[in-house]
Parts: C-alpha cells; sequence; structure tokens
C-alpha cells in the first residue's frame, strides 16, 4: 500500500446521546472523507433523528451496548464494505479531523499495522490535572498488565490496516475497551506506531466523558475479567 | 431420651429436610440429577449440622479451627466468592451473547438495505 483514496479510509464512530456534537463531527469529517461509520448506541436524546439525514453510514443498536461494542460493530460493517483503514473517532468533538492524513500515512505507507494517537507526544487543550495524573498512572497499570509500551491510553483516536482491524475482536463491551486493543496489538504481533495528536477538552466533552474515577472501575474490570478467564 | 431442640432448631430443621426431600424428588425424576444431587447432600449438611451443632466443633478441631462458627464461616466465605465469580462470569458470558445478538442484527439490517 503506497498510496490511499479517502473512500478506502473508513471512520467509525460510536454514538451515544451525541445531539449536540454529532452534526459539527460529521461536518469536518464528511468532505474529506465519505465513509464515515456513526454507530448509535441506542441513544435516548436525539442522535438517531439528528442522524437520519447524514450522508455518513448510520447503524442503529437496538439496546445500549457500550462503547467498546460500538466500536467493533462499526469496524466488522467498514471491513464488510471493504476499508483498507479503519480510524476510531470520538464523537464528543475531542479530535481533530485535518489529524487523519497524519494518523494513517504510517500504515499507507506499510510502516505499521495500527497507528495509536498520542495526546503526550502531541498536545492537550484545557486538559484538568487530575485527568492528567489518572491517565499517567493508567499508563504505569498498562505497562504492567498488558506489558506493552505506550504514551498514552485510553485515546480513541487510532487507525487500523485492514489486517489489523480484522486481528481486532473486542470483548469489553464498556470503556475498557481501549485497554483491551493494546492488549490484542500484543497478542496478535501487530506493528503499532505512536502518532502525535491534539485532543481538545471542552465543558461538553469533560461532562459527556467518562470520569477520571472510571479508571477504577476499568482496572477492576480488566482484573475481573482476566480471573474469570473471559 | 427427650429431643432437647431450641425453637430455631424446630423450625429450621424440618424446612431444611423439606428441601432435602425436595432435591431427592427432582434427582428421581432424572431432569439435572447431578445438580439435584449436590443440593439433596448440602441440605442435608445443613440440617445436620443446625440439629447437632457439635458435629461442625468435631469437624474444626480435625482442621485445627478450633470453633465450629469459626469453620462455618470460613465455608461461606469461600461459597460466597465462588458463587460471585460464578455469577460475574455467566453475567460477562451472557453480556457478549446479547452484543453479538445485536450486532449481527445491525450488520444483517445493513446489508439487507443495501440489496
Amino acid at each position: 500500500m503506497t498510496s490511499l483514496q479517502p473512500g478506502k479510509i473508513f471512520i467509525v464512530i460510536a454514538a451515544y446521546n451525541e445531539q449536540s456534537r454529532i452534526c459539527a463531527v460529521l461536518n469536518s469529517l464528511l468532505p474529506n472523507y465519505p465513509n464515515v461509520v456513526v454507530v448509535n448506541d441506542a441513544s435516548t436524546d436525539r442522535t438517531a433523528t439528528i442522524l437520519k439525514d447524514s450522508a455518513a453510514y448510520v447503524l442503529h443498536h437496538c439496546v445500549n451496548r457500550g462503547q467498546g461494542a460500538a466500536l467493533q460493530t462499526g469496524i466488522e460493517f467498514a471491513l464488510l464494505q471493504g476499508a483498507d483503514v479503519v480510524v476510531t473517532f470520538d464523537a464528543d468533538g475531542q479530535h481533530d479531523a485535518g489529524e487523519i492524513s497524519r494518523l494513517v500515512a504510517p500504515i499507507v505507507a506499510g510502516e505499521c499495522d495500527v497507528t495509536l494517537g498520542s495526546r503526550f507526544l502531541g498536545r492537550t487543550e484545557g486538559m484538568p490535572l487530575f485527568r492528567k495524573v489518572v491517565l499517567k498512572l493508567g499508563i504505569v497499570f498498562t505497562r504492567l498488565f498488558s506489558r506493552i509500551r505506550v504514551t498514552d491510553i485510553h485515546n480513541g483516536f487510532r487507525a487500523f490496516s485492514r489486517h489489523a482491524a480484522s486481528c481486532i475482536h473486542l470483548q469489553m463491551d464498556r470503556m475498557a475497551h481501549a485497554s483491551e486493543i493494546l492488549d490484542q496489538i500484543r497478542q496478535n504481533g501487530l506493528r503499532y506506531r505512536e502518532v502525535p495528536v491534539t485532543i481538545r477538552y471542552t465543558a461538553y466533552s469533560l461532562e459527556k466523558g467518562q470520569s477520571s474515577w472510571n479508571a477504577i472501575k476499568i482496572a477492576l474490570e480488566l482484573v475481573l475479567r482476566r480471573g474469570v478467564g473471559q | 431420651m427427650m429431643l432437647q431442640l431450641n425453637l430455631f432448631q424446630w423450625i429450621v430443621v424440618p424446612v431444611l429436610l423439606l428441601f432435602f426431600l425436595h432435591s431427592l424428588v427432582l434427582m428421581t425424576r432424572g431432569t439435572n440429577w447431578r445438580n439435584a444431587g449436590v443440593r439433596a447432600i448440602l441440605w442435608l449438611v445443613a440440617a445436620a449440622t443446625v440439629f447437632q451443632p457439635k458435629i461442625t466443633i468435631s469437624f474444626a478441631r480435625v482442621l485445627g479451627i478450633g470453633r465450629g462458627t469459626d469453620l462455618v464461616l470460613y465455608l461461606f466465605i469461600i461459597a460466597s466468592l465462588c458463587t460471585a465469580f460464578y455469577f460475574y462470569g455467566r453475567v460477562v458470558k451472557l453480556e457478549s451473547a446479547i452484543t453479538v445478538l445485536v450486532r449481527e442484527s445491525v450488520l444483517q439490517d445493513a446489508a439487507n438495505t443495501k440489496t
């Protein structure tokens, strides 16, 4: 793979109650990337109505299954549509659509199978100190638990080659999927690289996104799931 | 010899024996007889220990624990943890199955819409 049409790049977004942001996010993506897959994870607000007239592919989960499950649905759909590269992108406007080309470039060049956005190699806007501390602790936990060296975890801005996307089978339906992706990268021997990206924290994204305290819940879930062999 | 039972024993022992008999009936019906058999044993042991608490003291001494109450407490903690892990595993499996069903349904709908 040396060059890639934007049409072969599929952007996958998991959306749950994103009525106020999803339009702006899609408007930032669709002009350059026509293949955007939005998985509406049984939103209870007007997200489904807003998406009705969208040019994106819209899939509706009939029951809320969590971000990990929604991403897996979107990834499988993208692969069925013939995607060469699958990019996961947050629905709350934290990510910059302008950075997708930089994120997919190493995959297009055949240098790696997965690229992981890193806010600590790139930059952040408005990140609370507590969130930074929690993320740094998470990095240490991931190094010990997943045995993979990365500078950022739980960054939803990633890109997968077709091969890598077909190797990823997320079982963690909710937020722990981010750690599971790292586990599966290592288990499948996928070549990965971190790419500096920008994460914008806004009042909306901080309110909408997961609480920093969720980190404890995620860590516990990872340990328990391993305990029961799931 | 007159039975020296307290009120708790008079109430609980017959109830446990009824559960034991119920499990025996389930065993004879043949469906899931192993589970019914395990339950029958557990009800019988429970009835016996309530009826004659000294049984637990004897076992506790054999195991070097000392008090029968402590033995019961330890067994209860171990059984609770095993049960919690068992049900956690079951819930995880059920959740995964629901996700697979939801996903299959969505992907099938998408394929049908395309055709």
